[in-house]
């Protein structure tokens, strides 16, 4: 039955946690402005507790836009010319865009 | 577990849509993020470099992180220094190099070790596997962020008179990108690194090869 290939998934709330064999993976929270999420990540084979926070940041690039060129910027091409190169001064990798919610998974492919 | 990212622009419409697929990869003990990034917005004063940030609390790696030199042995890094030139001197003058003088082409994994971890507490190892080449670094303590994105609207007066604006052909956006990474936090002096295995795995999968058609001879 098709039905029974469907997964069923619930919001997730603080506390919620995955599992295989000797590691725990337990949801801690997220700050949804910054797109920052926090996972305590349990190992029992290695006996190690540990803090674990993922997000998607960006830095802003340092364009130079008509800077050196008055062509318009979209000209269709794609290129993989351009060195990386954040805009000068910046330090720190930004908040590239909201969390807006999680689920969990039920059953033993969560 | 999956996470939904997104915002609304001033038009109405969302953009900025990413989607990470959190688990347990089923074959060894580290953690699979699957992060799915929609196309980044095409906006021409606000080009974007996307990464994923993971960070680990507690590890102190001493400016010092290890890259896998194009998939074999890891070579060691220290944030703003080369062995065989004063890197500072030559170029710290730019500090828009500080963050892309420290970027390093990442095959397969990057990983940091908490260098002031007691010796009899175990080697706290953190890292991060790919499962693409990208450009990665471990700009700050306990942290490695790794490119996924990069949409750039101008050039960069170096001569090839071109921008970075990968496009879908179908439907005009920019190009979505997937990718995977793997990450692993163990304690080397009693735990085998999946590293090398998690490698294979991603570069060279099963080969999966069914016959739907055979015939048994009644003979």
């Amino acid at each position: 039955m098709l039905e029974d290939l469907e997964v069923k998934k619930d919001k997730i709330y603080v506390g919620d946690k995955i599992r295989r064999d000797n590691m725990f993976l337990t949801f801690k929270g997220f700050d949804m402005d910054a797109g920052v999420m926090s996972f305590d990540l349990e190992n029992a084979e290695s006996k190690l507790n540990n803090n674990l926070n993922v997000s998607i940041k960006y830095w802003k690039s340092n364009q130079y836009y008509n800077k050196w060129h008055s062509k318009p910027y979209h000209n269709f091409q794609i290129s993989g010319a351009y060195d990386f190169s954040p805009f000068e001064g910046q330090k720190h990798a930004l908040p590239y865009t909201k969390l807006k919610y999680g689920t969990i998974s039920l059953g033993s492919e969560g | 577990m999956d996470f939904y990212f997104g915002e609304i622009n001033d038009e109405g419409e969302e953009h900025k849509q990413a989607i990470i697929h959190v688990s347990i990869d089923p074959e060894f003990n580290v953690l699979k993020f699957d992060v799915d990034l929609f196309s980044l917005p095409e906006r021409p004063y606000e080009s974007a470099e996307v990464v994923v940030d993971f960070h680990v609390d507690g590890i102190w790696n001493n400016k010092t992180f290890y890259t896998d030199s194009n998939g074999l042995e890891m070579q060691k890094r220290i944030l703003n220094h080369r062995d065989t030139w004063d890197i500072v001197a030559e170029h710290y003058s730019y500090s828009n190099d500080n963050v892309s003088l420290n970027y390093y082409p990442i095959n397969s994994a990057i990983s940091i070790i908490d260098e002031q971890r007691p010796a009899n507490e175990g080697n706290l190892k953190f890292t991060v596997m790919n499962d693409r080449a990208q450009g990665g670094s471990s700009l700050y303590q306990g942290s490695i962020q790794l490119m996924q994105n990069r949409r750039v609207f101008g050039d960069d007066g170096k001569g090839m008179d071109e921008y970075l604006n990968e496009r879908d052909a179908i439907t005009g956006r920019g190009i979505r990108v997937p990718a995977t990474y793997y990450v692993e936090v163990i304690d080397t002096n009693t735990t085998t690194s999946s590293q090398h295995l998690i490698h294979h795995k991603t570069d060279d999968p099963a080969q999966m090869f069914f016959a739907f058609d055979v015939v048994h001879s009644e003979s």
